[in-house]
């Protein structure tokens, strides 16, 4: 794709139907691109949460034929590719539905692939260069246990890193009884993981007024919403909130990559088998420390979207992104006040010192681009093993 | 930040915004598997020389199958059937829609009948008819202000039978928009600052009125911001290429937010003073966003004063107190109608009284009015105004309109 040092390119294809009932628009919208008959995946955990019960009820008036399948592991792998796309083309599926994130789109995203064409396009996928023709319809549901990248062109399906725009799913379905009360853990992670895709999206060199606009959007929900959502799990409005954040964060996050906070939590995560959005919030203030260094920082606007309009208003200028890193310290404050085993540091999460050496190269292969500095990861690293919130 | 109850918000057109954006256009054609596209576009945007800077950006590395420039200003049902069998004689696989609110239409209903193989359009009017992807469109937008490069609406008229027809569908969005300075550069001062009040209105509304939802906030919130601080700069130097990107870029943001939030009372009243008068629809926008802001206030104080901080910038938001925020919000776009009519020798119209037709007659008798008011009330854009309006609020804000006078707010219905 041609594209100049002037030029911007963005693009959110998914139609979002975010709210009351709104699971029961979906047989509407899967016959209006004429999708008849939909395998949906999910994980065991939450099928037992009753999610495949609410599903059926959703499309209890529908013409609809609905699959279900729930089985998705933890870490899915292509063995489990394989034999789903059996099951969708011998039982003449010819939709999906991922009601979970993380894994269960991960899934969904490359059997998509496999089943619009042939498995082996997954290959064409891991290398990027697969055609960009239309898949199947893809629904994604998902729920506050995110990764980051449900509703972007990533999938990591065990060693395979499959990067496909036409995997983004087409439909995103938020609906407060499939965006159920997490554990506070879980939904703090959820918030820092959403929030740190957020402001790296409007420091990044590359953010247009689109990527701004709905990192802006995610990091206002954040910030006004994280205290309800933890403190009253059952006040649903909030965790919509939360759940339509993430969403915004992972569009401006696929529209331009990810930041070295991104990708070394996403590194430190896999490092130690702990949330990445645990680890992401930690890094955050260290992070946006190393950008007040800067001589030119592009993030005039980053504590409009953190502190809100009222606040920025008030704030001398030159002082915004100090404001944002007290503000981020303020939340980590927090968490660990409402949340009794929260990491402080991440020597808290079982990360040893010999680990640090090589922990930039792997946030390098997040993004599997060779887009980040080394030394500055490096520095961000050690000032968090340094320091104790 | 607000969240509705239950909201929709769809926009899957890829945005190419840039300088030399244009280029991007084979890329972008080839990417999905289109060789050889059909340009649509008009004659004013062909003799204004845009259809040479689209080709001379393409170069030789895209073949034009054909170019249809005879697009009428408003859309025709059998333009849209003679065009789409030139489409099918020069054996075209795509469209390249060059042009205002009309191109894109007809180029949306072209797409139709190719894609579906129809004999006849009307077959597909309405909502829902189309299943399936059509055939890959891309969209030029040549001013500042319809956003209909990013709606999924066409409009067309059977002007033998006198029908029009409206067809809905997730499909009709074009695949791409590509916003280039160069587009824009030669418009005129008058329909500069027309264009870029329409766009600012599909913000403003889209923010105020009552289907509004995260998306269509945030993309109206940096659409305004882009407006307040470029359109004046442009309409003083049109060359101004940052100013007139950025311009492009605010009337695409405002596309999105109102085509995912509908607009209220400014386009009930607009549309049926175009349709009654024959008055330009930027026109109408500018002159009665004011009063869709004074109209509704009561109910949307706090929404409309937000709307200080994109216009006015932190520091003139922080020092207003919250209960004039509004005020200085309709006082903003009052003056900007009044800068825009100095700047532009008069010819920016600031009230209905003021505007005149290409002979230069008043355009908008008083005495059409109670027609105009009429005619408001069959419009679908009223049910997501705030505030209720029957035919005596339509034909009380339509008077003050045409002499430019605020309202009387005790004469305003307070629901």
């Amino acid at each position: 794709m041609f594209q100049s040092a002037h030029t911007f390119v963005f693009c959110s294809p998914a139609k979002v139907l975010s709210g009351n009932r709104a699971l029961e628009n979906l047989p509407v919208e899967l016959a209006g691109m004429d999708a008849c008959r939909p395998l949906i995946l999910t994980t065991a955990g939450l099928a037992v949460r009753g999610m495949e019960r609410i599903m059926a009820g959703a499309f209890a008036d529908s013409q609809l034929t609905v699959g279900f399948f729930t089985g998705v592991p933890p870490c899915p792998d292509r063995e489990l590719v394989r034999t789903l796309y059996g099951l969708y083309r011998d039982r003449g599926y010819d939709s999906l539905i991922a009601l979970g994130g993380g894994p269960v789109l991960t899934v969904a995203k490359a059997l998509n692939i496999a089943v619009s064409g042939e498995p082996e396009d997954l290959e064409a996928a891991a290398a990027g260069t697969l055609e960009s023709k239309e898949l199947r319809p893809l629904t994604a549901i998902p729920n506050l246990d995110v990764s980051g990248y449900e509703m972007t062109r990533y999938a990591d399906l065990a060693s395979l890193s499959l990067t496909a725009p036409t995997a983004i799913p087409g439909l995103l379905v938020l609906d407060h009884r499939t965006v159920p009360a997490e554990d506070r853990k879980t939904t703090a992670a959820a918030a820092l993981l959403t929030l740190t895709q957020a402001v790296e999206a409007l420091l990044h060199p590359g953010r247009n007024h689109l990527t701004d606009a709905y990192a802006y959007g995610a990091a206002r929900f954040i910030m006004e919403n994280f205290r309800t959502a933890l403190k009253n799990p059952s006040e649903r409005g909030s965790r919509l909130a939360l759940a339509n954040a993430a969403f915004f964060a992972q569009t401006a996050f696929d529209n331009l990559s990810g930041g070295k906070i991104f990708c070394l939590g996403m590194a430190i995560s896999r490092r130690c088998a702990v949330s990445p959005g645990l680890v992401m919030g930690l890094l955050l203030p260290h992070g946006l420390l190393m950008e007040m260094d800067r001589e030119e920082t592009p993030g005039k606007d980053l504590f409009l979207a953190v502190g809100g309009a009222e606040d920025y208003a008030l704030v001398e200028e030159g002082m915004g992104l100090r404001k944002t890193v007290d503000r981020c310290v303020e939340l980590l404050l927090e968490l660990q006040s409402l949340i009794p085993d929260y990491p402080r540091s991440i020597r808290d999460i079982g990360l040893k010192k010999s680990d640090l050496e090589e922990l930039p190269g792997a946030a390098d292969e997040v993004t599997g681009r060779g887009t980040l500095a080394l030394p500055e990861v490096r520095y961000l690293l050690d000032k968090a093993w340094e320091t104790r919130f | 930040m607000y969240l509705p109850g239950y909201y929709e918000y769809s926009c899957r057109v890829k945005i190419v915004a840039g300088h030399d954006a244009l280029e991007g256009i084979p890329a972008l054609l080839r990417h999905v598997g289109a060789r050889r596209p059909l340009l649509v576009t008009d004659k004013g945007v062909a003799g204004a020389g845009l259809v040479d800077i689209v080709r001379q950006a393409i170069g030789d590395r895209l073949e034009i199958g054909a170019v249809a420039d005879d697009v009428p200003p408003d859309s025709d049902l059998k333009v849209v059937h003679r065009l789409s069998a030139l489409y099918r004689e020069n054996g075209c696989d795509a469209m390249i829609a060059v042009g205002g609110g009309s191109v894109m239409d007809t180029a949306k209903g072209i797409n139709i009948v190719v894609s579906e193989r129809a004999e006849d359009l009307m077959k597909f009017s309405g909502s829902g008819a189309l299943k399936r992807p059509l055939k890959p469109l891309i969209a030029v937008p040549t001013t500042a202000g319809t956003g209909s490069e990013v709606t999924l609406v066409a409009v067309i008229k059977d002007h033998e039978r006198h029908l029009k027809m409206a067809f809905v569908s997730f499909f009709l969005l074009p695949d791409a928009a590509i916003l280039d300075s160069r587009m824009t550069l030669s418009l005129p001062a008058p329909i500069t600052a027309s264009t870029g009040m329409d766009a600012l209105t599909h913000a403003v509304e889209a923010y105020y009125c009552l289907s509004k939802n995260p998306l269509s906030d945030v993309t109206a919130l940096a659409a305004i911001r882009l407006i307040s601080g470029n359109l004046l700069k442009v309409v003083r130097k049109p060359s101004d290429r940052e100013g007139r990107l950025a311009m492009a870029n605010a009337a695409t943001l405002a596309g999105m937010a109102f085509s995912n939030s509908m607009v209220g009372m400014v386009h009930t009243l607009g549309h049926a003073t175009g349709s009654v008068c024959g008055v330009p629809h930027g026109v109408c926008m500018a002159i009665l966003l004011p009063y869709g802001l004074e109209y509704n206030r009561h109910k949307r104080e706090v929404v409309m004063g937000e709307l200080l901080f994109p216009i006015g910038g932190p520091g003139i938001y922080g020092q207003t107190a919250p209960e004039d925020r509004t005020n200085r919000v309709i006082a903003y776009v009052r003056q900007l109608n009044e800068d825009l009519h100095e700047m532009t020798g008069g010819r920016h119209a600031r009230f209905l009284g003021e505007v005149i037709d290409r002979e230069g007659n008043p355009a908008v008798p008083r005495e059409r009015l109670p027609d105009i008011a009429r005619t408001a009330l069959g419009d679908g854009s009223i049910f997501y105004n705030p505030e209720d309006l029957d035919y005596d609020d339509l034909l009380m804000v339509l008077e003050a309109a045409w002499e430019g006078m605020p309202l009387d707010s005790g004469r305003i219905r307070k629901g």
